[in-house]
């Protein structure tokens, strides 16, 4: 018989680490499957400074070296495989990856959260050459450069901002629907002479040669218009579509929807960390792993299967 | 020898990740000459804009920008480097 594991947690970021730890400290078989780096979004982080017990702070890197040191302590086996599906045979679930499947009978859902990509032609042609997803990191080299900055949420208007700072020229492209929310930033940004927002619009082609010059426009009288520089910075968006599939209760953005001790709607599964949309810290994470540990090893002891 | 500029600033989220792979590809290479140029100095922004560079972290190999942005891969780094060896 092919082999069945205690748990099978997805992701390795800080949820998915420290559920890795509980399960196997406690002598559960535990298979973690990743198809990023481990550490997750975490590694993103130059500097954590509000996780207990480091009271100088740390880098995303190191904080995670030492969550990944701790969860091999105890036995996780990881495989760096990509998740294509999820489904619930009853006794035990099956993971299916790229390479194959694997049968476990609880899983843990820790899949984090990604950018949302704007997916429109020119986009990735022209990353790094125009295209950005980080405005703090790039802005510095479009000194006195015109660019556009697409994205409704709260990052996307503190940014359009941060950036006149640098740019001759912003252009504000929140989308046809508008700013997520009224944020207390949108005042300064609509009186900002450098700024010029553009609501009604939708971008639906990013150009140029060598690099970007223009993009083009799509739900108003502007069609076309001259940029340097487009920065990409859409609201996260969860991994999750293959667990909706799965039967994996989400909300409309795509969130796992989980009680307080990280249940989702079917039992046996668990998720934990930012696909639950909830926390968006490193210790909330961590957090969360662990609750979906301890309910993941309850509902094994309640199957009587340890 | 072969000069790696490795350019990134402090508020990069990126860039640690891309520091921690080239420094243990070049590891006990000794025909590399490493310099790391932050771009949040007067003097790294003005040397990244002279290479039109646009994004952090990046990588130039003999004043030529070869990667931008994050993840690259370690075979991509080490085939630039080969390049340049030949070169």
């Amino acid at each position: 018989m092919e082999r069945v594991w205690d748990v099978i947690i997805i992701g390795a970021g800080p949820a998915g680490l420290t559920a890795g730890i509980y399960t196997a400290r406690h002598g559960h078989s535990t298979l973690l499957l990743h198809n990023d780096k481990i550490g997750g979004r975490a590694l993103e982080a130059h500097m954590i400074e509000n996780y207990p017990g480091f009271p100088q702070g740390l880098p995303g890197t190191e904080l995670m070296k030492l969550f990944h040191l701790q969860t091999m302590r105890f036995g996780v086996e990881f495989k760096h495989e990509t998740v294509i599906g999820l489904s619930d045979a009853g006794d035990y679930k099956i993971v299916s990856t790229r390479s194959g499947y694997h049968q476990g009978k609880t899983v843990v859902i820790a899949t984090g959260i990604q950018r949302k990509q704007l997916n429109v032609p020119g986009e990735m042609e022209f990353k790094g050459r125009g295209v950005s997803y980080c405005a703090i990191c790039d802005g510095p080299f479009f000194k006195d450069k015109i660019v556009a900055v697409i994205g409704s949420g709260h990052e996307a208007v503190i940014d359009a901002l941060l950036l006149t700072d640098t740019v001759s020229k912003v252009y504000a492209i929140p989308g046809k629907k508008g700013f997520s929310e009224n944020y207390a930033e949108l005042p300064l940004l609509h009186s900002n002479p450098k700024v010029e927002v553009l609501e009604g619009y939708d971008i639906v082609e990013i150009a140029g040669s060598e690099f970007v010059t223009k993009i083009k426009l799509t739900g108003g009288k502007v069609e076309m218009i001259n940029v340097d520089g487009v920065f990409i910075l859409l609201e996260h968006v969860s991994t999750s579509n293959i667990l909706v599939e799965a039967g994996v209760d989400a909300d409309e953005s795509g969130c796992v929807i989980v009680d307080k001790g990280q249940h989702t709607n079917l039992p046996g599964i668990y998720a934990a960390g930012d696909c639950s949309c909830i926390g968006w810290q490193v210790v909330t994470a961590a957090g969360d792993g662990a609750k979906a540990a301890l309910s993941a090893m309850k509902y094994l002891k309640r199957m009587g299967t340890t | 020898m072969i000069e790696i500029e490795y350019f990134h600033n402090p508020v990069c989220p990126y860039c640690p990740a891309a520091k921690s792979l080239l420094t243990k590809i070049i590891e006990g290479l000794k025909d590399i000459k490493l310099i790391d140029v932050d771009t949040y100095t007067e003097e790294g922004i003005t040397r990244g804009m002279s290479l039109n560079l646009m994004a952090v972290p990046a990588i130039a190999i003999n004043g030529v920008v070869k990667l931008t942005g994050w993840p690259f891969e370690a075979e991509d780094l080490l085939a630039y480097i080969n390049e340049a060896r030949e070169k």
